[in-house]
C-alpha cells in the first residue's frame, strides 16, 4: 500500500469528528476532493492508528471510538489559537521533544510548530535532570516561538507557560493547581507539570525558543515513586482525557504567548499571582551551585524576579535557582 | 621574525592603507591592527609579537570590545549544562560561531551563549553559578 498522507487522514479525523452521526463516503470524497477509494484507503488508515471507525454500505462512516494519542487531528479539532499550534507534529517516540523542536527551529521552523511525543525515551528538565514521560500516561510537547524581544524579558515567557498550564489543568481536571515561582504547576505542594524553556540569541535578540511542558497526566503512583510529584490521575481519582488537556494547554500558552507579543508584563504578573502558592511564604531559595537564601517572597519585580525580605529585613531578589516553601 | 621586517609591513600597511595584517606560524602569530586607529593587539600565542601602529586618533573601544563573548541578559552563568558535566569550553579550546560556550539562567529560562565568532577561549572570566549582569564579560576570546 502507498504511504499515507498524514494531513489528509487528519481532514477524515475533522470531517467524522465533527459530524453527529454517518458521513457517506461521497460527501466525503467530494468535500476533500478525492476519490471514494481513496477516502475507504485513508479510514483503513485512521484503523491502524487506533481509530474505531463503522462503515455502513448506505450510511457512510462513523466515528465510534478515537485513539488515546495527542495525533494532531484530534489536538488541532476545534482549537482556538492563533500562533500555537498552526502546525502540530507528533511522534509515538522521541529522545526529548524540546531536543526535536529544537531541531527544528534551527532548521527554520516557524514559529508556533508543536512537537508532541506518547513517551520520551530521555525526557529532560533542567541541568541534566530527567523528566519521567511514559507512553501515552503524560502530555509531552515542545513549542517553538520566536518573540521579537530582548533575551532580558524571556522570563516572562516562563511565568507564561506556567500560568498556561495551571489554567488548563484547572479548566479541564477541575483541579486547582497553583504555581511555585517561577514555572512548577503543583497540586498539594507536589509537581504535576514541569517546564523547560531554551532559548538560542544572537547578539541581543532571540533567534527562536523552545518551551517544553510535560504533564503528569494518568500516571499511577508506581510512576512516580521516589519523586516528589503527582499526577492528575491520582489527585482526581480518574483518568484524565489527554486530547482536551493538550488542547487547553494549547490554547492557553497561545493566550498568554499574545500577551507577551502586546508587551502586557503588567497583565501577565497579576495573571502569574492569582495562581502563584510562593508570596507570602517562607522560602529557601538554592542557587544550582548550592549558596542559599531563607526568607519570606513579597513578590515581583518589573523583570518577574522573586523578591524575598530577608531575616535581617534586607530585600533580595532571586533570579533563578531552587525554590522551596518551608 | 625581527624588528626591521615588522617595520617594513607597518610601513606597507601604511603605503596601502590596509588596517589590520595578520600572519601566523608555528608558535608564532603577529597581528597588526589599526581598527580606528586602535593600537595592535597582543595575540596570545607562545611567541606573539606586538607592534605599535602610530594611532591617528585615541584607540576604538570597540576594538577592544570585539575580542569579548558578553552575557545578553541577567542571569546566572553556567559553564557546563549540568552540575556532573564538563564545561562547554575550556581555555585554549578553539571555537567557531555555533560553539556553545555556556549556559546563561534567568528565570529557569535557559539561554545557550554561542561564541558566535571564530577564535580561541583565552580566559574564563566569570565563575560557574555566578550571578552576571546584563553585558558582563564572560570570556576572552582571541
Amino acid at each position: 500500500m502507498t504511504a499515507v498522507d498524514p494531513d489528509r487522514e487528519d481532514v477524515i479525523v475533522g470531517e467524522l469528528l465533527g459530524a453527529p452521526a454517518y458521513v457517506s463516503g461521497e460527501e466525503i470524497a467530494r468535500r476533500l476532493r478525492i476519490s471514494r477509494t481513496a477516502v475507504w484507503n485513508r479510514v483503513n488508515a485512521l484503523r491502524r492508528l487506533g481509530f474505531q471507525v463503522e462503515s455502513h454500505p448506505h450510511l457512510g462512516y462513523r466515528l465510534v471510538r478515537a485513539p488515546d494519542a495527542l495525533l494532531p487531528a484530534l489536538v488541532s479539532h476545534g482549537l482556538v489559537a492563533e500562533i500555537v499550534g498552526r502546525r502540530i507534529l507528533h511522534f509515538e517516540e522521541l529522545r526529548s521533544t524540546n531536543d526535536e523542536a529544537e531541531r527544528l527551529a534551527r532548521a527554520g521552523a516557524p514559529e508556533g510548530t508543536v512537537v508532541v511525543a506518547e513517551r520520551q525515551s530521555a525526557g529532560r528538565g533542567r541541568m541534566g535532570r530527567a523528566w519521567v514521560s511514559p507512553p501515552r500516561k503524560g502530555i509531552y510537547l515542545s513549542v517553538i516561538l520566536r518573540p521579537a524581544m530582548p533575551p532580558s524579558r524571556t522570563a516572562f515567557l516562563t511565568l507564561c507557560a506556567a500560568v498556561a498550564a495551571a489554567d488548563a489543568v484547572r479548566r479541564c481536571a477541575g483541579l486547582r493547581a497553583s504555581v511555585k515561582w517561577p514555572n512548577d504547576v503543583r497540586l498539594g505542594g507536589r509537581k504535576v507539570c514541569g517546564i523547560l524553556t531554551e532559548l538560542a540569541t544572537e547578539a541581543d535578540r532571540i533567534n527562536h525558543a523552545v518551551v517544553g511542558v510535560g504533564v503528569n497526566v494518568n500516571h499511577d503512583p508506581a510512576d512516580l515513586r521516589g519523586l516528589e510529584a503527582t499526577s492528575l490521575k491520582i489527585e482526581s481519582g480518574g483518568e484524565v482525557e489527554r486530547v482536551g488537556l493538550a488542547r487547553a494547554l494549547l490554547e492557553e500558552l497561545d493566550g498568554g504567548y499574545a500577551a507577551l507579543c502586546a508587551g502586557r508584563y503588567g497583565d501577565i504578573v497579576r495573571r502569574w499571582l492569582e495562581v502563584s502558592d510562593t508570596i507570602g511564604r517562607r522560602i529557601r531559595a538554592e542557587s544550582l551551585t548550592g549558596e542559599r537564601l531563607e526568607g519570606v517572597a513579597t513578590g515581583l519585580d518589573e523583570d518577574g524576579c522573586l523578591l524575598i525580605r530577608l531575616e535581617g529585613g534586607a530585600t533580595k531578589r532571586i533570579t533563578g535557582g531552587d525554590v522551596r516553601i518551608i | 621574525m625581527n624588528i626591521k621586517e615588522i617595520r617594513e609591513i607597518i610601513a606597507l600597511m601604511n603605503e596601502n592603507e590596509v588596517t589590520e595584517f595578520t600572519i601566523e606560524r608555528e608558535g608564532f602569530k603577529l597581528c597588526i591592527r589599526k581598527a580606528g586607529g586602535a593600537g595592535a593587539v597582543a595575540a596570545p600565542a607562545p611567541a606573539a609579537v606586538s607592534a605599535a601602529v602610530p594611532a591617528p586618533a585615541p584607540a576604538a573601544a570597540e576594538a577592544a570590545e570585539g575580542q569579548y563573548i558578553v552575557s545578553p541578559m541577567v542571569g546566572t552563568y553556567y559553564a557546563a549544562p549540568a552540575p556532573d558535566a564538563p564545561p562547554y569550553v575550556k581555555v585554549g579550546q578553539e571555537v567557531d560561531e555555533e560553539t556553545v560556550v555556556c549556559l546563561i539562567e534567568a528565570m529557569k529560562v535557559l539561554n545557550e551563549i554561542k561564541a558566535e565568532r571564530k577564535g580561541r577561549i583565552v580566559e574564563v572570566l566569570a565563575e560557574n553559578g555566578e550571578p552576571v549582569e546584563f553585558g558582563k564579560k564572560l570570556f576572552r576570546i582571541a
